[in-house]
């Protein structure tokens, strides 16, 4: 147990006075010559602005504020992000004319000398290669879904597909900060950094922006800057639960001490970290400051989210048996699904794996297996809720496949490598057309041919879903205004209800 | 003549170096001018230096002129009237200068009054050379009356659109703004000149540029859409570009207007997205934001809606008090309230709770009481709130008798009813409710025969099929 401070705190303590007489040379010159600037600027404003109008009571509480922008129509988001880049012309995409031109050699035409990996650039052939699996139309937008995502064809009217996904990366590392932050060069802030610093927290016990990683995937890495805030504050950056039973650790009291003095122990720690931040005005202490909260709220907020032992058995029946399986896709999902229900505005979830670039069939089974009926539980469970309503729901990765075969094409094997030229994603929930299908893909499946969806041109969508215009969700550092969309981005307006 | 890459270098200082023996030479007249008043007799020996600096830079400035001149697709006539201008500036300078140290005096007159006289000469000459100077490098007209009222001159005559010309209204301005300072009968970059219609058609020296029907075969709409680092990009060098309106209503005129001289924007047939533009290009009118931002109408009905204002110290309070209060929309200013679920809260707690959110009754458009115990005396208070738009009643024991209360809320468009005690009879009391879309009952006393046989059975959400 510490010691109990009975006496109020007191700032004029002996030994601060000491350390904040020690003023150095730089810490002199900072405060003399902003202080002198200021002064300068106060006489330039005249004493009217300098002091203020002498009244806090601020009348119109929306002065203050920036966003949204207009009438949102979600109020949180799922992000079921599938790293690797799926191939979409195994699961979504359908090209029944493929078989005429099985093992042929892509005709230039539809190639037109794009860009390629350097893991296939150098084959003598690019033969094509046909879906090993059978496509059938489902519900009553009659889309094409593959053997292989079973579950989801039974939401299929409940989703709005987008066949001309494009974006400008190739591999994986910078099509995937692409794909989250809006840049291919690490350092960008991700969107759920975005999203928390337009919008702000719905639940004051957990955090904004929650991440989970299924565990039962290897693959391409995955890093935290993708959840990262860049330069926004620090407090908007994601927090990664773990993949296991504990997905905060620490949450509960070490041995031997009961926690009755740590609200006491926060507060003085508090005081401090005020104390600093008057003098120095460093935002980031202002972060430290809610951290410390939050992780004291979060002690009985995330026990209460992450205990499942009050979901009754035809939840986890419905998720799949992975879903008891804590750190799983499956998993992860229902757990969404309870962050959700709080609240949370921004949950992203990431399954690795999606990276055949040889044995496809053999692969690409597990995966969607892994995936494909926690998915649709996840939408059906968000419908009976109620939740579908202001949940925006989103499938996809950073990439498509090629049509092309990688290595040797035969019978019963092929590879793809990636093809970042079109590829297939879908939304659901609020504010997205349900049941709906946009872009169209050439019969190779290899160029768009109609209605292409750029990176920036989804993110503009997304964040026009929640009442922000993309182009005022600014953010000032190194002396230009950044975006998530950067310079362009156009909202997919065919794709709202 | 071919000139080395050198020379061009130093040819293309000329633009830049002819200002030095200007500004020496103005200056020593109002030197001299000055200096004959007793009060700044000091300054009259700096003339002299300033005559002599002047004429110095005046002869680089010729030299590096006369390299240039090789260069530049200039007009012929207005080059060689520039070009001797240029010249008698520089000799009499130097003239003057040598009239101002005394070397060359003109005997009918005092050398004092020799001295102005060719000061006055020297003034005219600059003057007369640098506006030939300004013509070669911007087109004639560059400065011209003109300027302070075309503006007020174009936004009067066109007041509807349907009726402007095309190209005098329209095209003209834009070339006019953005390419002619280049190409116009003077400087001819390229050979060609967009000054008229006729110049426009004929082209430059890789031919037509226009291809009336054909945009994406014109140059002109090519090269405006290339790659800025392109090095056939125009505006060239750096040179304001072309706005994405002008580009648009540049490809529609050669595409649907036929590249014709006389065709009103009626005749070809504009359509809503060039309509636009045009009015955004006039400056006529702002475009529609709700178009703009892609807004329903039911985001528009609500974006127009009469509310009372919200003082900061209102929200902040009920926020202490555990209310979890979102800005949805701040002009004007709508709420988004949710009680933090309590499912052991007592009823007489969630009245008083909802009792001080009827404060905010007419803002908030979106309400979560989700898990709080509501029963159906509570819903007398929820349907004072007329604007809502989203009910969360979840997991509350609430049955039909409550529901008839919320036949009032006219706007409602989604109801979550999923695990209350609500039955079939709920969907009779709420389908006058016209707005609303959804309506969701998943574990309530409805059955699925029940949506079946429903009128409303399509916004009856029970899950998915």
């Amino acid at each position: 147990m510490c010691h109990h401070h009975e006496e109020s705190f007191n700032p004029f303590n002996k030994d601060l006075e000491i350390v904040q007489k020690q003023l150095d040379r730089r810490a002199f010159l900072t405060k003399t010559s902003l202080g002198l600037g200021a002064m300068a600027l106060g006489s330039l404003l005249g004493t009217s602005h300098l002091f203020g109008k002498g009244n806090p009571a601020v009348e119109d509480a929306a002065r203050v504020e920036t966003f949204p922008n207009f009438l949102p129509k979600a109020k949180r988001i799922v992000y079921l992000f599938q790293s690797g880049g799926p191939s979409q012309l195994d699961m979504f995409d359908y090209k029944p004319q493929l078989e005429k031109y099985q093992g042929q050699d892509l005709p230039a035409s539809i190639r037109r000398g794009q860009r390629l990996t350097g893991m296939s650039a150098d084959q003598a052939i690019f033969p094509v290669a046909s879906s090993l699996f059978k496509f059938q139309q489902y519900g009553d937008c009659r889309a094409w879904v593959s053997e292989l995502m079973p579950y989801t064809a039974e939401v299929v009217d409940e989703l709005c597909f987008i066949k001309s996904m494009n974006t400008d990366a190739i591999n994986h590392d910078p099509a995937t900060t692409f794909f989250q932050t809006g840049n291919q060069i690490a350092g960008r802030p991700s969107i759920g950094s975005w999203i928390s610093y337009g919008l702000g927290s719905d639940n004051d016990n957990l955090p904004t922006f929650i991440v989970l990683v299924s565990k039962n995937a290897g693959g391409q890495p995955l890093l935290a800057r993708l959840w990262g805030n860049g330069f926004l504050e620090s407090k908007h950056q994601g927090v990664q639960f773990r993949s296991g039973k504990d997905p905060v650790l620490f949450l509960s009291n070490p041995e031997g001490y009961d926690g009755t003095d740590r609200r006491e122990m926060l507060d003085y720690l508090k005081n401090l970290n005020q104390l600093q931040h008057d003098t120095y005005g460093d935002p980031e202490i202002n972060t430290r400051i809610a951290q410390y909260e939050m992780a004291y709220r979060m002690q009985t907020s995330v026990p209460e989210v992450t205990d499942m032992s009050d979901e009754p058995d035809w939840v986890y029946d419905m998720y799949g048996k992975d879903s008891r399986n804590p750190g799983t896709f499956a998993a992860n999902c229902l757990l969404a699904r309870r962050l959700l229900e709080k609240d949370v505005k921004f949950v992203q979830l990431y399954h690795q794996g999606w990276d055949q670039h040889s044995d496809l069939p053999a692969g690409l089974k597990p995966q969607c297996l892994n995936t494909d009926q926690a998915t649709a539980a996840l939408i059906k469970d968000l419908k009976q809720r109620g939740l579908l309503e202001d949940t925006l729901v989103i499938w996809g990765g950073e990439f498509g496949r090629t049509v092309y075969s990688q290595g040797k094409l035969s019978k019963e094997n092929y590879g793809r490598d990636h093809h970042p030229r079109c590829f297939t994603m879908w939304m659901a929930g609020a504010g997205v057309k349900p049941g709906f299908t946009y872009g169209e893909t050439d019969e190779f499946g290899y160029n768009i041919t109609k209605n292409p969806v750029h990176v920036h041109d989804f993110h503009a969508t997304m964040l026009h879903l929640f009442g922000i215009d993309h182009e005022k969700l600014t953010y000032k550092y190194q002396g230009r205004r950044f975006r998530l969309t950067d310079v362009s981005g156009k909202v997919v307006k065919d794709l709202l209800a | 003549m071919i000139l080395s890459d050198a020379a061009i270098f130093f040819g293309r200082f000329h633009p830049l170096l002819v200002h030095l023996p200007i500004g020496f030479l103005l200056l020593a007249v109002v030197l001299a001018v000055l200096g004959r008043r007793e009060k700044y007799q000091s300054i009259q020996p700096a003339v002299s230096f300033s005559l002599l600096a002047g004429t110095i830079c005046a002869i680089v400035a010729c030299a590096t002129g006369y390299i240039l001149s090789f260069n530049g697709d200039y007009n012929e006539d207005v080059l060689t009237i520039h070009m001797w201008g240029g010249l008698c500036t520089a000799t009499v300078s130097a003239i003057a200068y040598l009239v101002s140290i005394k070397k060359i005096s003109l005997k009918f007159l005092q050398t004092s009054k020799a001295l102005l006289v060719t000061l006055f000469i020297m003034v005219a000459l600059i003057s007369f050379t640098g506006h030939f100077g300004g013509t070669l490098t911007h087109g004639p007209g560059y400065i011209s009356s003109d300027l302070l009222f075309a503006k007020l001159a174009i936004k009067k005559q066109i007041t509807d659109i349907n009726e402007a010309v095309i190209y005098d209204d329209l095209v003209q301005p834009i070339l006019e703004k953005k390419c002619s300072n280049c190409h116009n009968s003077n400087k001819k970059k390229g050979e060609l000149s967009m000054e008229s219609y006729l110049t426009l058609l004929k082209g430059g020296k890789n031919g037509v540029i226009v291809e009336a029907g054909h945009a994406e075969k014109s140059e002109m709409i090519k090269r405006v859409n290339l790659d800025p680092k392109d090095e056939k990009y125009m505006p060239a060098d750096g040179k304001p570009p072309l706005s994405e309106e002008e580009k648009s209503i540049l490809t529609w005129w050669i595409e649907k207007g036929g590249a014709s001289i006389t065709k009103k924007v009626k005749e070809a047939g504009a359509t809503a997205p060039i309509k636009k533009d045009i009015n955004n290009y006039l400056g006529l009118q702002k475009s529609d934001p709700s178009e703009e931002e892609a807004l329903d109408s039911s985001s528009i009905y609500f974006a127009q809606l009469k509310v009372p204002k919200v003082s900061e110290q209102q929200v902040n309070t009920l926020k202490q008090e555990g209310y979890i209060i979102k800005f949805i929309n701040l002009k004007p200013l709508l709420l988004d309230v949710t009680l933090p679920e309590n499912l052991n809260e007592s009823s007489n707690s969630v009245a008083d709770k909802l009792n001080k959110l009827l404060a905010l009754k007419e803002n908030i458009i979106w309400l979560n009481v989700s898990g709080n115990n509501i029963s159906d005396t509570h819903l007398v208070q929820i349907s004072q709130f007329k604007n809502l738009q989203r009910l969360r009643l979840d997991k509350n024991p609430i049955s039909d008798i409550g529901i008839s209360k919320l036949q009032s809320l006219a706007n409602l468009e989604s109801i979550n009813l999923y695990n209350t005690k609500v039955t079939r009879q709920s969907i009779s009391i709420l389908s006058p409710l016209l707005k609303l879309k959804h309506m969701y009952v998943w574990g309530t006393g409805i059955k699925k025969e029940d949506i079946a046989v429903s009128r409303d059975s399509t916004k009856i959400i029970m899950g998915v099929n």
